[in-house]
């Protein structure tokens, strides 16, 4: 049972760390005079708040929670997902940070989707409303799934009472919608910085102080032994193929980490190489912190509370029982803080889609920098209204898309960023089949997934439908491109190309039982193959004027 | 240091508990080497341009 004065010292603390991140949004206001300053802060941002930034915004209450509940679970072998995380890291800033910084400034890019549609060149937009349109469907429902997260932690911690989640997810998102939409990207970028090193903070100090009131690492290590010898190998148990297919897919989170437009619109923000140097270490070392850190307060937490109902959980445990009341506020926040900076990222990138991509993109509405800013503020409130109207009304169905947006977004965007750095590699046929490919064989794969291990999920019901799905949404978007008078032979060859592999990979999962691999892998790998596939097949039409 | 932690330490490397070399490679083998590689690398690279900020 939480103490009176306990609850009382989280609430202040609570308050006044939302108060602070109001006062960063305000600061960041006052800087912010237009359109390029509020999608990319001018690209100003030093070593410190683009490395942190790109790290904390891609983690969400995952981190806190998730990766917690994983070692809770699984003991040791629970940390499989760190090494997956962390060579995603290296990939991010060390290929990817420095040319892409470059790239986008060479071409005066401001967004993923516009480095995308400006490399390959795209007179009717086709790219750009592909890409808009998976990033704003992707990033609403993680905005949505954000808000439910922040409403749910809200409403524990502030002990808001019986209606606590509706005004929880209420509280958050004025919070976090005020502040992205006074300072946009620089405000998001410093707020991350904020959130990002308590976070570290957090999860680094709670378990090291746990691990030595248990009695130092021999007495953690005897305990976890005591309950379950497994907890102490790197397998957990686990053997044969479903040892391999777990270690594929935990290693294979981190492929996902160059296609988040959230993470990487940092390094194109970044003020230039010496920043982009500085943040490699900073994001590095933060990851290694953060991840271990958790992994750490997994094990403590199942040492110290073995009889947890959830094991994600954990973290906020420990703080609560450990803790000075004070000092479990700031945990506390920490663990809202890992929520709060991916969701104020994504709300900025789904705002940006609309107003940049589509507005002063598509549809050819180029606006001056003072109207830009207006635009994009009145984005954000519309999208930050959305989203609370969805955590609100939806949150069950919230919980079930989600599972597809990091892996979507990842093997959309992550082959296509890569092979973004190298020019010639691809063209827009194969740009175009890579983003549809990725949408679809994840999409396919996951419900697979589904099929086998929750027979009374949504999943079997539409999974014997999917290949006829497949080839009518294949041919509505043929049909779109040819009334719209978009399409080149090219642009058909990419999306019959999407439609057969999709449908290869349903067949893949279906028969063959690959059920035990990580949807992201196969998506990541089929996307990048039909991309240079469709780009060889058209090698004729590469040249054509852009 | 508080002494539970250099006992642990102790503990840990020397491997004189249960924990197979699979999870002492995955618990802080990498992460440590890791850590290094990359303080390591931005040294050398700061050396190499010359930079002194």
């Amino acid at each position: 049972m939480i103490g009176h004065t306990t609850v009382l010292s989280v609430d202040v603390v609570m308050v006044l760390y939302l108060c602070v991140l109001l006062m960063i949004g305000w600061l960041a206001g006052r800087r912010t005079h237009g359109g390029d300053d509020f999608h990319l802060a001018g690209r100003t941002l030093g070593g410190w708040s683009a490395g942190i930034s790109s790290t904390a915004s891609s983690e969400s209450g995952w981190v806190t929670m998730g990766a917690v509940g994983m070692t809770y679970a699984y003991g040791v072998s629970g940390l499989w997902f760190a090494p997956g995380c962390l060579l995603g890291y290296l990939v991010n800033v060390y290929v990817v940070a420095p040319r892409l910084r470059r790239l986008s400034f060479d071409q005066g890019s401001v967004t993923l989707t516009d480095v995308i549609t400006r490399r390959w060149g795209d007179p009717k937009h086709v790219l750009r409303i592909t890409a808009t349109t998976i990033i704003l469907l992707c990033m609403m429902i993680y905005v949505a799934s954000q808000m439910t997260a922040a409403g749910k932690a809200f409403a524990t911690t502030l002990n808001l009472g019986t209606s606590g989640y509706s005004w929880g997810v209420i509280i958050g998102a004025i919070v976090i919608t005020l502040v992205t939409l006074m300072g946009g990207f620089r405000a998001v970028a410093w707020t991350d910085l904020f959130q990002g090193l308590l976070v570290a903070a957090g999860v680094l100090v709670l378990p090291l102080y746990a691990v030595a009131r248990i009695g130092g690492f021999g007495a953690l290590f005897q305990n976890l032994a005591a309950i379950d010898p497994d907890f102490l190998t790197a397998g957990g148990g686990r053997v044969g193929p479903a040892l391999w297919g777990f270690i594929v897919g935990e290693l294979g989170i981190g492929l996902g980490y160059p296609g988040m437009p959230h993470v990487v619109t940092r390094y194109m923000a970044a003020r230039n190489n010496h920043e982009v140097r500085k943040l490699r270490v900073i994001a590095m070392m933060w990851g290694i912190a953060v991840f271990y850190g958790a992994g750490l307060a997994g094990l403590a937490g199942r040492v110290m509370l073995p009889n947890l109902v959830d094991g994600e959980t954990a973290l906020i445990a420990l703080a609560l029982k450990l803790a000075h009341p004070v000092v479990a506020g700031l945990l506390l926040a920490a663990v809202i803080s890992a929520v709060l900076s991916t969701v104020s990222s994504q709300l900025l990138v789904a705002a940006s889609a609309v107003s940049y991509d589509i507005v002063e993109g598509a549809m050819n509405k180029k606006q001056d920098d003072r109207r830009s800013l207006v635009l994009g503020r009145w984005t954000v409130a519309v999208i930050g209204l959305l989203g609370v109207l969805i955590a609100l009304r939806g949150e069950s169905m919230v919980f079930w898309f989600v599972l597809f947006a990091w892996s979507g977004l990842g093997a959309s965007f992550a082959p296509l960023t890569l092979m973004a750095l190298r020019p010639r590699l691809i063209n827009r046929y194969g740009a175009l089949a890579c983003m549809l490919t990725g949408t679809g064989v994840t999409i396919m794969w996951k419900l697979g997934i589904k099929n086998v291990t929750d027979p009374t999920s949504i999943g079997p019901l539409l999974f014997g439908r999917l290949w006829w799905i497949t080839l009518l949404v294949a041919a509505a978007i043929l049909l779109l491109g040819r009334l719209g008078q978009a399409f080149e032979p090219g642009h058909s060859t990419a999306v019959l190309t999407a439609a057969l592999v999709t449908l290869g990979s349903w067949v893949l999962v279906q028969r063959w039982g690959l059920h035990n691999f990580y949807e992201l892998v196969p998506a990541f790998v089929f996307a990048s193959a039909a991309a240079l596939a469709v780009s060889w097949v058209t090698e004729s039409e590469r040249n054509q004027p852009g | 240091m508080p002494r539970p932690f250099v006992c642990g330490l102790r503990y840990t490397i020397a491997m004189e508990h249960r924990i197979t070399l699979g999870a002492h490679l995955l618990l802080w083998v990498f992460p440590l080497i890791l850590a290094v590689v990359v303080i390591a690398t931005a040294a050398i690279e700061k050396l190499r341009t010359g930079d002194s900020r």
